[in-house]
Formats: C-alpha cells, sequence, structure tokens
C-alpha cells in the first residue's frame, strides 16, 4: 500500500514525535543504564557460550 | 532455480566529474579518521573486568593490570595465590583471607546481579553449601557492587540470596580482588582454592554446580588417600 | 574513475562497519568496550560483545530492558528505533547495517544465485514477535529476569563477531560449548550457506531489525518514487532488484533497502531516491 502523500507526512509527524516522548521517558526511567549495563559485560549466554 | 539476470549499469547511475571527486574525498576522509580511531588508545584503556562498574576505578584497574601480569601465572592467567584481601560481605562484616584457613577447601563462586545464568544456579549453590562437608565452604564473590554507595546493586544481590533461598557468605569484590578478577572472562566463574589460599585445579567458566561438585569429590577423595 | 551509486553505498557501508566497529585492538585480549558510548544503539545489527563494537546492539537492548526485572517493554529503544526508521526506513540495512555488508560480501563468492520465495520474508515477523518481544517477558527465572531469546537461540551476528573471537582468545571458554553452541553454529553456517546463493538471506528472512524497518518504510522521509509520467513499464527495475522487491508497483516495500540499482538501471530516469519531496 502506498500512502496519499498528506496522510504519510502527517504519520511521518506523528511517529517523529512518538518517538521523541518514548526516548525522553525511556531515559527518565533509567532504562540507559540497563541497557549500558548490558552491553558492557559479556553476555556468555548471547554469543552461544555457557 | 531461476538464475539471476546480470545487471546493466548504465550513465544514469554515474555521477559527474566534480561530484565524484567530493565524494571520493569524503569518503577517504571517514574512512581513514574510522581507521584512525581504532588505532586509539582509548581502547585498551576503558576496558576493564566485570568488576565494578563506576568509570572512577577504571583507571587503577588499568594501572594494575601491567604490574600483577608479572605473576606467576597458573590456568587461563589466574595467579598462583588468592591477593591478601580486606572486603566487606553484604551484611557489612569484614571478611580477609584469613578466611581460606579454616577449611580444607573454599569453592570461590564469582558472580554478578547482571547475570542470568548466575542468578539461576544460585537456588542450587544454597542447597549445596548447606550439605557440604565440614572441610569445605563455599563463598560468593560478587563482581558488580561498585563500593558502598552502590546501594543498589546492593540491595538486588540481598534479594536474590533472599529469593534464591541462600544463605552462604557473599564477599562483595573491591580493587583487592583485581589480580584475580582482571582474568574473568565471563561470569560465573568458580575458582577452587586451599587452607593456604592457593588455587588448586581449574577455574570453572559457566554455570555447572555439577561441575564444581565432581572437582570438590575428587579433591577430597585425592586428599584422604 | 566513475563512483556509480553502487560503489558509493559500498562506500558509506565500508564507514559504517568503521565506525560501528572502533575498537579493534580489543580482538588481541578478546575483552570488549565498556564505555560510556555503549548506552547508544548503533541503529544496524552489529553484536556488543563483539571486541570491536562502539555501540550497543538494538535487538540486544530492547531484549534487555523488556528482560530486566521492573520492565515489560523499552521506550528508549524502540523511540530510538522509530526516529531512525521514520527517517530511513530500511535504507539503515541497505546502507548502514554492518551485518548486512558481510552478508554482501558473502554474495559475492561466485556460484548459482536463486530466488527467494515471497512468503519466506513474513517469517522474521514470527522472530520479531516470538523472540524478541514476548519470551523476554515471558521466559523469566525466579527473579523475574528474561531470557534475550533472539541473541541466545537465533542470532547469527553474535555466534560470529563475539563468540567466535571470544573462543579464539580464551580458551577457558572452550569447557562453556555445550548444546546452545552447536545450534548456534549450525544456524551461523546456514546463514552464510544461504547468503552466499540468496542475497541477503538473514536480512529477508530472519532479522527482526529489519521487519521493523521493513514497516517503516511505508512512512520514511528517505524514499523511493517512481515517476508515472516517466515510467514505460518496461520491468527493468523489477528485473534488476535482488530483494526482488516490484518498484514500480510498491515503492515503499517492506523489503525494499533502498539500494539504487533499479534507479541505476532504468533507462528513462523514472526513478528518484532520497530525502527531498520529488
Amino acid at each position: 500500500m502506498t500512502f496519499h502523500h498528506n496522510k504519510k507526512r502527517i504519520l511521518q509527524v506523528i511517529t517523529a514525535i512518538i518517538s521523541c516522548i518514548f526516548i525522553l521517558y525511556g531515559t527518565a526511567r533509567n532504562e540507559i543504564v540497563i541497557v549500558l549495563d548490558k552491553a558492557v559485560h559479556i553476555c556468555l549466554e548471547c554469543i552461544g557460550l555457557g | 532455480m531461476r538464475f539471476q539476470i546480470p545487471m546493466i549499469k548504465n550513465k544514469k547511475g554515474a555521477y559527474t566529474m566534480k561530484t565524484n571527486s567530493k565524494i571520493l574525498q569524503l569518503g577517504g576522509l571517514l574512512l581513514g579518521a574510522a581507521i584512525l580511531l581504532s588505532g586509539c588508545g582509548k581502547t585498551t584503556a576503558d576496558t576493564k573486568t566485570p568488576a565494578a562498574a563506576d568509570s572512577s576505578s577504571a583507571s587503577d584497574i588499568s594501572a594494575a593490570d601491567t604490574s600483577s601480569s608479572a605473576d606467576s601465572a597458573s590456568t587461563y592467567g589466574f595467579p598462583a595465590q588468592m591477593p591478601a584481601f580486606t572486603a566487606k560481605d553484604l551484611d557489612g562484616s569484614t571478611v580477609t583471607e584469613s578466611i581460606f584457613a579454616d577449611k580444607d577447601l573454599t569453592v570461590v563462586n564469582i558472580w554478578g546481579t547482571f547475570c542470568p545464568p548466575c542468578i539461576g544456579e544460585m537456588p542450587e549453590l544454597g542447597e549445596w553449601a548447606k550439605e557440604m562437608p565440614d572441610n569445605v565452604q563455599l563463598i560468593g564473590l560478587i563482581s558488580d557492587i561498585a563500593g558502598d554507595e552502590d546501594i543498589e546493586h546492593h540491595d538486588l544481590a540481598v534479594e536474590i540470596m533472599d529469593k534464591a533461598d541462600a544463605d552462604f557468605l557473599q564477599i562483595i569484590a573491591n580493587q583487592d580482588f583485581i589480580p584475580i578478577l582482571q582474568w574473568v572472562v565471563g561470569v560465573p566463574t568458580t575458582l577452587f582454592v586451599d587452607k593456604e589460599g592457593n588455587l588448586v585445579g581449574d577455574p570453572i567458566v559457566g554455570a555447572d554446580v555439577d561441575g564444581y561438585k565432581k572437582f570438590v569429590e575428587d579433591y577430597l577423595n585425592d586428599l584422604s588417600s | 574513475m566513475k563512483i556509480t551509486h553502487a560503489i558509493k553505498r559500498k562506500i558509506f557501508q565500508f564507514i559504517a562497519f568503521g565506525y560501528s566497529n572502533v575498537h579493534l585492538m580489543n580482538f588481541k585480549d578478546g575483552k570488549i568496550y565498556e564505555g560510556k558510548w555503549k548506552q547508544f544503539c548503533n541503529p544496524g545489527l552489529n553484536c556488543y560483545s563483539c571486541p570491536a563494537a562502539s555501540f550497543a546492539c538494538p535487538i540486544g537492548a530492547l531484549q534487555a530492558v523488556s528482560g530486566s526485572m521492573n520492565f515489560r517493554f523499552s521506550f528508549y529503544v524502540t523511540g530510538l528505533l522509530l526516529a531512525f526508521g521514520v527517517l530511513l526506513g530500511r535504507a539503515i540495512c541497505g546502507w548502514l547495517c554492518p551485518f548486512g555488508l558481510i552478508q554482501e560480501l558473502i554474495h559475492k563468492i561466485p556460484s548459482p544465485k536463486l530466488k527467494l520465495k515471497r512468503g519466506f520474508v513474513y517469517i522474521k515477523y514470527f522472530v520479531l514477535i516470538v523472540f524478541v518481544i514476548i519470551l523476554p517477558v515471558t521466559a523469566t527465572n525466579y527473579m523475574g529476569m528474561g531470557k534475550p531469546a533472539f541473541c541466545q537461540f537465533i542470532c547469527p551476528a553474535g555466534t560470529l563477531e563475539g563468540g567466535i573471537p571470544l573462543l579464539g582468545t580464551h580458551a577457558e571458554l572452550l569447557q562453556t560449548i555445550g548444546g546452545l553452541f552447536f545450534l548456534k553454529m549450525a544456524i551461523l553456517l546456514i546463514t552464510i550457506a544461504g547468503c552466499i546463493f540468496i542475497y541477503r538471506f538473514f536480512c529477508r528472512i530472519l532479522c527482526p531489525l529489519g521487519a521493523i524497518y521493513g514497516l517503516l518504510n511505508k512512512i520514511s522521509i528517505y524514499h523511493l518514487k517512481v515517476d508515472p509520467h516517466k515510467c514505460i513499464n518496461c520491468g527493468k527495475c523489477r528485473q534488476v532488484c535482488r530483494m526482488e522487491v516490484d518498484p514500480v508497483k510498491s515503492p515503499d516495500d517492506a523489503e525494499c533497502i533502498r539500494c539504487g540499482e533499479c534507479q541505476s538501471a532504468c533507462p528513462k530516469g523514472a526513478i528518484c531516491l532520497g530525502f527531498k519531496k520529488f
């Protein structure tokens, strides 16, 4: 399906706004600490070992 | 099976000379930057053991890296002996290396609150600790509590022990443990220590309670024979 | 030398691979980068257990947060993915994903090249929903920590970029090899073999990230448009497309990675790719 141009524009703006809200809210509830924690510790499970 | 038609590149896809050289220059610049960055010194200086997550200890640990690598190494780089240490347990009491002299064999289970397999084996370890022979003890070494101020990870560790119904001694790792922790690739890693503080056998990496039990059994058999 | 669109894209892909994996020195000791940049997610697929990895993997991060004790869903990572996706859609796959580059290079190995039945492309939505979204929330231990199911059971990028380098530098990890390792190696080998014969085998069939960006292709700002006045319906664009998309029928197809081959092939210059309105 191809969106009509105006409809597409509206969806883009809505998605952009939602993404900003999500990022801010996620940051506010300290999700970044979890992301960092997981990323800096070798997760043996994740790479197929142990 | 259908085969792909070879592609025809025509003039429409190609750019003019002016844009060509611009893109080439920009591409070369960025590529060069990427290569330069890869040689940047910040890699090894930034890396640290699975220990404390705060960045202030990173420089200390990397300084210790170079000095302790001269120690006599046993399997996988670990030193022959546990380092002398003064640390706290989860209740706040002080523990030192004198603890090893209490038993013929100490099983040291190094883990972290971020590690699901470590947490997964905790209930089994808790049970094992209760059933162990009198001359053997199990102690835990928690690698991700960043000092006294790290209440969050401390409380999490307490909660884990609680929910796992485990109550064996848990030592909070600090700088004193760097000679050991720097060789830990991933947790859980389990070490075996005799009453003199020497590492015996090979460290076991990965959650393998049966493996730990087997080593202890074999070691005790050797002792008595 | 004429820089064709294809070469320009390859340059971008190599640069993206470069910035995604700056810490090359870590391969020597088998350590991973542990600094602050890993709070940010790479737009493409790059395992953060790779010694050289600069950033966090977005799919890994999604599972980490939704698998954590206190959360079921990650607003931060989802927000980032929506932002990346609405801006670029699957152009990220085509221009910025390190694992996408690896697959394309593997495909250059001479062999008969095969087409993929359309139905297979829907498997990745199943992978996304079950392994990335549901299992980390439901497959929990007594502490409420969920399994990062996609990373753990499927992702070949993790096995290739993380598992193998770490096994190579740490003998003590060999003892951890078990059934899980054999499963993941099998998936990696199937992926590599698949990529030789089928263009971007993993991207099309399994990648949950591609599934997300593909859905956002419908509204992405970087988009593809076919000028109906110039198009003569010769079908060359469809023939040339290695993702087997028909740009005339579906310019915002969820499988289009914006590689631009169709644009290069169009005899009338009817296809435009970019940010502008056209």
